[in-house]
């Protein structure tokens, strides 16, 4: 298994137990009857088995929200995450890139 | 179903209202069990197994957990550290060991689908002999050449595949085998038990007057019996009380018996005492100055206090041999040492009676406590036959887990019936339907009464299998019309309804104002059944078997030859065109032939394969699979 997979794992599985524990409490709190709970958990059972990255995830989080929007929490939140991680990384390559230009032009200064 | 939203969700009561009975509802009162058995399998991070339990794919109790509850409702054993233990009783062993098994193989059905022989064999039992829609109709179809085995395993199948079989036997799973279940009874058992080992405590050791009269008729035939072996009971009494008085005191009486230096001195002053007895004696006036002399000194050595002490022992020491000696005599005869023996005892039981009677309770003490007593042993009585009782329902309702799953889904199977045409109209929503929905959706209470079930407490209508049977008959036979004749004539006498009425029967004051409306003239209400008739009619077809009607002869006729009932089978035969293969496999092609041309189909056919048709229809009235859907 690739860095890139252990971590999209990481990810779901961090995702499917917010989902879970909202389930858990809702039920709890009778918000939700039980009957409603097992066709959640058999959506995320069936569901989860398909997501393989960050793409899946958005999309079943998009469906899961759709259906039952006490989760939409779990959803935005990991979208702003996503949201913020790619900014990061992207104005990192941005700074990569600039220090590769200087060296390049101080090292044509040099000579 | 309708889209879950989180929204808009109905309350039981609401449900059962609308419904018009309880019993399509699927209880829900395992949620409880499930939820927290999930939130701790959640708190200990396991989340495959908390949705696993809330999706019903595993059930909430582990086989410990069941094997402890089973443990703890079927056995009164317990060992010495107070746990639950196997039972030793037999019946109680033979519970365990069958209602376990039921247990097995419910989890096994239930987690990994694995339908076991024995777990069907139950289901079919119960379809083959306790359904009265059925029975009658197997057993007639199987006289016109049906095969028994076929029929029943095709509705074996269609029992066990169904949802709404799969989610009774998930509840009452969860909540018959709950490891925190216990007899409630059986701390009333422990109670009683405990009370009455107290009360009887007190009364150890205590005698009654009535005891100490049984010990003294005791001590009497022991005298008896003693004389009749030759021992007096004065002498016994006399020697018996100077071995009492000597004992003690014997070795130094003894010591003093055989000292020399005493014994010389006893003997000198014994010979002048004697000396001097011969010296009166010689003296013949006993005025005489030396006769009265001598007298004084005898006097004086016999009062001498080393020689009475002497004396004293001599003859105690005499005494006590002679009281041994005749104890040993008593001993060596076996009858007479027997007899004294008895005696004894009977003695000492009356001495130790008198002694408790003295320092304990009083008669009237007493004779309350033996009241208590005797109150506390029925009590303890009916409360172990409560409990034997309370042990008995809880086996039943593991060991019929199957039974009751099934007669569920076979009734919510018949309560689909009555949607064969209100699903049609596209009414699903029934809480947001308008007045005139839901008024109809409240006609069927017309014909049942308010009952509450008497476990559960739950209030639900239930059809009348008498008004049922008879408004199908008037539908059946003279169609529309006669549903609105029949009607008329014993719902709603003289065609009216008062608002009282129609609230007892759950309507309200919108809906009540719409009937009355409907109801107002005999064109209108023969323009409200030309509408919603044969509505109404299926309706009273699906109470009439969730209300255990069964399907006779005159039924089956009567579904086939009439134009209502034409319909009905019409309705359901669309619905049910994929089973059409499983439905010739059971009943034969000439009969699904013959309800393919219904119109055709001759009053002679239908007289002889009357039972086969009646199977044939009940099979697409259950929808054959498909208006029961198959559990996912």
């Amino acid at each position: 298994m690739d860095q890139t997979a252990r971590s999209d794992d990481t990810k779901k599985n961090k995702v499917i137990k917010e989902l879970t524990g909202i389930l858990v409490k809702n039920l709890e709190t009778d918000r939700i009857l039980l009957d409603q709970g097992r066709e959640i958990s058999r959506f995320i059972i069936d569901r989860e088995k398909t997501i393989n990255n960050d793409q899946d995830l958005i999309k079943f989080l998009d469906e899961i929200v759709n259906k039952w929007p006490i989760f939409y929490t779990v959803t935005d939140n990991f979208k702003n995450q996503t949201t913020i991680e790619n900014s990061t990384n992207r104005l990192k390559n941005e700074d990569v890139e600039k220090i590769e230009q200087i060296k390049l032009h101080l090292s044509k200064l040099a000579n | 179903m309708a889209e879950a939203t989180g929204a808009t969700l109905l309350s039981r009561e609401q449900t059962l209202e609308l419904a018009g009975t309880a019993l399509e509802v699927p209880t829900i009162k395992s949620s409880d069990t499930v939820i927290r058995a999930a939130g701790e399998k959640y708190r200990e991070g396991d989340i495959d197994t908390t949705l696993a339990i809330i999706s019903g794919d595993v059930v909430p109790h582990s086989e410990k957990d069941v094997n402890k509850s089973l443990l703890s409702n079927l056995s009164t054993s317990r060992k010495s550290t107070g746990e639950r233990d196997i039972p030793t009783d037999i019946d109680q062993k033979r519970r365990l060991r069958e209602a376990k098994a039921v247990a097995d193989r419910t989890r096994t059905f239930l987690e990994t689908g694995t339908i076991t022989p024995e777990f069907k064999s139950q289901v079919a039992t119960f379809i083959e002999k306790n359904v009265p829609a059925f029975k009658d109709l197997i057993d007639e179809a199987v006289k016109n050449g049906a095969d028994r085995a076929l029929v029943v395993d095709t509705l074996v199948d269609r029992v066990i595949g169904s949802k709404s079989f799969r989610d009774k036997l998930r509840t009452d799973f969860t909540t018959r085998l709950d490891p925190t279940k216990r007899q409630d009874k059986e701390k009333d058992a422990i109670g009683l038990e405990g009370e009455l080992k107290s009360l009887e405590a007190k009364l150890v050791g205590v005698f009654s007057d009535k005891d100490i009269e049984v010990i003294e008729t005791e001590i009497t035939s022991a005298q008896t019996e003693l004389t009749t072996k030759g021992v007096d009971l004065a002498d016994y009494a006399n020697h018996q009380r100077v071995l009492s008085e000597l004992e003690s005191k014997i070795t130094d009486l003894r010591s003093i018996k055989d000292d020399a230096i005493k014994v010389s001195r006893r003997d000198d002053i014994k010979l002048q005492i004697e000396d001097l007895d011969i010296k009166m004696a010689s003296i013949p006036d006993r005025s005489d100055p030396a006769y009265r002399d001598a007298y004084n000194q005898k006097l004086k050595l016999e009062t001498r206090e080393d020689y009475r002490a002497y004396n004293d022992a001599e003859q105690k020491v005499d005494r006590y041999d002679k009281a041994k000696a005749y104890f040993a005599t008593i001993q060596a005869n076996p009858d007479q040492k027997a007899a004294v023996e008895n005696y004894g005892k009977a003695v000492a039981k009356l001495g130790k009676a008198k002694e408790k009677s003295g320092e304990q309770l009083s008669e009237a003490q007493q004779a309350e406590i033996r009241v208590e007593i005797e109150q506390k042993k029925i009590e303890l009585a009916d409360s172990r036959a409560l409990l034997e009782a309370s042990m008995i329902d809880y086996f039943r309702d593991v060991t019929h887990m199957p039974e009751d799953a099934a007669e569920s889904a076979i009734q919510s199977m018949f309560s689909k019936i009555r949607t064969l045409y209100t699903e049609q109209s596209g009414v699903k929503d029934i809480e947001d339907a308008d007045i005139k929905t839901r008024a109809l959706a409240k006609i069927p209470n017309l014909w049942k009464t308010r009952e509450t079930d008497r476990k559960s407490g739950i209030t639900y209508w239930r059809a009348s299998r008498n008004a049922t049977r008879d408004l199908m008959n008037s539908y059946l036979n003279s169609g529309v019309a006669g549903l609105e004749a029949s009607m008329i004539g014993s719902i709603m006498p003289g065609g009216r309804f008062d608002a009282a009425y129609l609230t007892g029967r759950g309507f309200s004051a919108e809906e009540i104002t719409y009937i009355r409306e409907q109801f107002k003239t005999k064109a209108s209400v023969s323009e409200f059944f030309k509408e919603n008739g044969d509505n109404i009619g299926t309706n009273v077809v699906g109470d009439f078997m969730l209300s255990g009607g069964r399907f006779t002869r005159e039924v089956i006729e009567s579904f086939v030859l009439s134009d209502s009932g034409k319909k009905i089978i019409e309705t359901a035969k669309t619905r049910n065109v994929t089973a059409r293969a499983d439905l010739e496999a059971i009943v034969g092609k000439d009969v699904t032939s013959a309800l393919d041309n219904l119109k055709s189909t001759s009053g002679e056919f239908i007289k002889k394969n009357w039972a086969k048709i009646g199977i044939a229809i009940l099979l697409l009235l259950l929808g054959g699979g498909l208006l029961g859907a198959k559990a996912s």
